[in-house]
């Protein structure tokens, strides 16, 4: 081989290529806060559909992880960030963000149970995905919601994804994958939460409206500021 | 990161080397001091162009500095002044981000092209060794046509036609009822479908391919991959859709079943190393001046503006709205697509979903799969209405339609999804011909495919025997061979060319040469099929395995492809059918590379882009 080294470099750029190329919005996002990343669907590789395993509703004895007073084991956070400054910048978002309601619900209970299912009336092509009146009449309410995780790279976190159905990619990670749009980005006011693949049930205050912050590059629809994360078994 | 990405990008890292190597490298007559710095000449060695078409030059020297007798000559003239131009001198490094990094001097002539036919010698000197490459200018040739058609069925190979035709036919006693569209073409050939990185190729390296008349790499459209990590930078080919536009003012048409940003369509007229970038591809005709006059197909998602609930951009830019103002009439659903084409609108964009859109058979029969809440035109209505829309320009017109997932449901093994999907995509070339007959018959249709799946059928099943037989090996005798395999017992009573119903007694045995751990049962799945899915849900590169919800009842088979992360079949290898018909088919009735492809459907209309008119001298025929 006439140029050993050479080879061996050409190959790692090609493979910091593919990093920065597929997965770039991740890597390097990622590890300050927690960007959805930008659309990454197209690849050399297939792309299957991104719901391999149904969800069956959740359901059964909740299993208590964590509260806001706090007493979870602690773990390694996948951000970079203080604990909890997730939650802050994001909250700081919030505030300019009200969606404007014209049919205000209201509700005699709370927190008030809502399911994926309820929070679009359609797809419009043009005007996107339409909220329901449930949904942003929620805004700022205290809601109680069922779901799963979405893979983290890490194995703690102070803010997840929680996802309609068990998504069998990191949504980070996966260059054939993309975010669905049933997706509701959770911050743990208390500490950092152990990663579970058990459907889990998030109680805390809702924020509903697109929050897309400059620094950290996060964008959201629906933010739930969560007191309690149950494990349901 | 995804085990099969790093494999993609292994096997790119060889295929560059090889160019690299590949690249003629005379004996040096330099005294043996250090050895000269690795060089990469794009466009690489053996690569053709049309007289007058534009493209980059790319000249890349791994060193931290350009060696003193650092000269680039084309036939043994200076490169400035042979080209006309000083280049743009640029540098980078790359490397893993720990080290180590490989400096690169680097450079870049842009939109150079060859006003004659003939062959040129590129040589590169540095560091006491010279690397040359050689580039042929080809002569343009006329055969009178004035449109192109070119439908590409992704991932379609010939036993995926035999079996769809199978389905939708019949066959009687060994004949069968009814021929395909596509199988009544004046020619038929084979195409090369490999990329400059790897035998196997993708969607984008392939169809830019047919587009460009270059190679590129997996992952790219319209460009020669180079080493900065720049996705947009990368040295330029002129598309087919650019040239006719810049040069003879045709009218361009997309129709896909896919995204329109997806690699594909986009291939008509994006230029990036980074096929997912699609909000970039989306502005792409927008911010180049490139307008093809029809846009169909789905990806609204690519084209409203980031606080957009549903939105994939990453911008405050509305598409929809920009497009409008270019002078687009834009419409969401098939029947304000009808509605539109009352007077045809001078530029149509119509776009159906917010993603792919649904196939043939979830839009037809299995209707609770429906992913939109919009009506979706199909295949069919799209290719006809654009057919109408682009005839109305006088100089012609280039039209690329795509049934996209044939390869979207044969990667999840999806057999009757892709075969419905295949049916459909025959319908739209039988709409196309008769369109063609009435209205403009000196219009050359080619029909091809970007790359197969390795699909066969090798039996048919007997449904009942296999839903009631309780062991595996019961299951397997209900599979017949030979004279046992009989035929499948599709009805089509009501002639629309799709089975009346895709349950059936009889099935074929159908299965592709490559897949992950999973469960066949032979038989139509009511929800689009997930074979395997990630042991580990958090990491999608652990070990692919059987998806307990899919196929309960089928023969588990033991997987063949890396099982790391690999949930679906792949791309294989096989060159692919190539079908034409119209003045200039007959270059078509052959063994080619898949670049070829492109001067087939230049030499049809006589492109030549160095002529004031674009036109080649005269018709041959
Ligand atoms: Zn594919």
């Amino acid at each position: 081989m006439r140029y050993p080294i050479y080879l061996i470099t050409i190959l790692f750029i090609l493979l910091s290529l593919t990093l920065s190329a597929c997965s770039g919005a991740a890597a390097s996002e990622v590890s300050r806060v927690t960007p959805l990343p930008t659309a990454v669907d197209a690849t050399a590789t297939p792309t299957v559909a991104s719901t391999p395993t149904p969800t069956a509703s959740p359901t059964l004895t909740p299993v208590v992880l964590t509260t806001a007073d706090g007493a979870a084991t602690p773990l390694p956070l996948s951000n970079d960030l203080p604990e909890g400054s997730a939650a802050a910048i994001a909250a700081a978002t919030d505030i300019a963000l009200k969606p404007t309601v014209e049919n205000r619900l209201t509700f005699d209970q709370s927190p008030v149970p809502i399911k994926f299912a309820e929070f679009y009336e359609k797809y419009d092509i043009r005007k996107g995905l339409i909220l329901t009146d449930k949904l942003v009449s929620l805004d700022g309410q205290t809601v109680t919601m069922e779901g799963y995780m979405a893979p983290p790279l890490k194995s703690a976190l102070d803010f997840f994804v929680l996802t309609r159905v068990r998504l069998a990619f990191c949504p980070f990670c996966s260059s054939a994958a993309d975010w669905p749009d049933d997706i509701a980005l959770v911050y743990l006011v208390g500490d950092a939460v152990p990663v579970t693949i058990q459907p889990v049930r998030v109680t805390g205050r809702m924020e509903v409206g697109i929050s897309h912050d400059e620094e950290t590059g996060m964008v959201s629809l629906v933010r739930i500021y969560a007191d309690k994360v149950e494990v349901l078994q | 990161m995804s085990k099969r990405l790093l494999t993609v990008y292994r096997l790119f890292a060889i295929g560059l080397i090889l160019a690299m190597l590949l690249a003629v490298r005379p004996a040096s007559q330099a005294t043996a001091q250090q050895e000269a710095p690795p060089v990469l000449i794009l466009p690489i060695d053996r690569a053709t162009f049309l007289p007058g078409a534009m493209f980059d030059v790319r000249i890349e020297v791994h060193a931290d500095e350009l060696p003193a007798d650092f000269a680039v000559t084309v036939d043994d003239q200076d490169a400035t002044k042979f080209f006309g131009a000083k280049a743009t001198e640029e540098s980078w490094e790359f490397g893993p981000e720990e080290g180590p990094l490989t400096p690169v001097q680097s450079l870049v002539w842009r939109e150079l092209s060859f006003s004659e036919p003939g062959d040129h010698t590129v040589a590169v000197t540095a560091g006491g060794e010279t690397t040359q490459v050689t580039w042929s200018v080809l002569e343009p040739q006329n055969a009178g046509a004035k449109n192109v058609i070119l439908f590409i069925a992704d991932g379609m190979s010939i036993a995926e036609i035999t079996a769809a035709r199978m389905m939708s036919r019949g066959n009687t006693e060994g004949k069968y009822n009814g021929a395909f569209a596509m199988d009544e073409m004046e020619e038929i050939g084979l195409v090369h479908t490999s990329g400059m990185d790897s035998m196997i190729t993708d969607s984008a390296n392939s169809a830019s391919a047919y587009n460009t008349g270059h190679k590129s790499a997996v992952n790219a459209l319209g460009v020669y991959p180079d080493t900065s990590a720049e996705t947009t930078d990368d040295p330029m080919q002129e598309t087919f859709a650019e040239m006719v536009k810049r040069t003879r003012d045709m009218a361009v048409g997309i129709v896909t079943t896919a995204n329109w940003t997806d690699a594909t369509p986009a291939a008509v007229f994006a230029h990036t190393r980074r096929r997912s970038d699609q909000n970039y591809i989306a502005a792409e005709p927008l911010d180049d001046g490139l307008l093809p006059e029809v846009i169909l197909g789905g990806g609204s998602r690519h084209m409203l503006a980031q606080d957009t609930p549903g939105s994939r951009r990453d911008d405050d830019r509305d598409l929809f709205t920009e497009y409008e103002d270019a002078g687009y009439t834009v419409v969401t659903t098939a029947a304000d697509m009808e509605a539109a084409m009352a007077t045809p609108p001078e530029r149509l964009l119509g776009l159906f979903h917010s993603n792919n859109m649904d196939v043939w058979l979830d839009r037809n029969v299995y209707t609770d799969n429906i992913t939109a809440d919009t009506d979706q035109p199909g295949l069919v209505e799209m290719t006809t209405t654009a057919l109408d829309v682009l005839n109305q320009n006088e100089n012609g017109f280039y039209l690329q339609v795509e049934a996209a997932s044939v390869d979207k449901q044969m990667h999840p093994l999806d057999y009757e999804r892709a075969l419905a999907d295949l049916i459909e995509f025959d319908e739209a070339i039988a709409a196309a011909q008769e369109w063609v007959q009435a209205n403009a018959p000196d219009t050359l249709i080619v029909v091809t495919a970007d790359h197969g799946h390795g699909f066969d059928v090798y039996g048919g099943v007997d449904v009942e025997a296999f839903n009631a037989a309780t062991t595996d090996d019961e299951k397997r005798a209900a599979i017949g061979t030979y004279a046992d395999a009989g035929y499948p017992d599709y009805v089509d009573a009501d002639g629309d060319h799709f089975p009346d119903s895709w349950v059936v007694k009889r099935t074929m045995a159908m299965f592709v040469n490559n897949f992950p751990d999973y469960t066949e049962d032979f038989q139509v799945s009511p929800v689009p099929r997930v074979p395997a899915i990630p042991s580990d849900p958090e990491d999608d590169s652990s070990r692919a395995v059987d998806n307990p919800d899919d196929d309960p009842n089928g023969i588990p088979l033991q997987g063949n492809l890396p099982v790391a992360g690999a949930t679906t079949g792949v791309h294989t290898m096989q060159d692919v059918p190539i079908f034409a018909s119209g003045p200039g088919a007959e270059f078509f009735g052959r063994v080619m590379d898949n670049t070829e492809v492109f001067f087939g459907m230049a030499d049809a209309i006589g492109l030549d882009p160095s002529a004031a008119d674009g036109l080649a001298v005269a018709a041959t025929k």
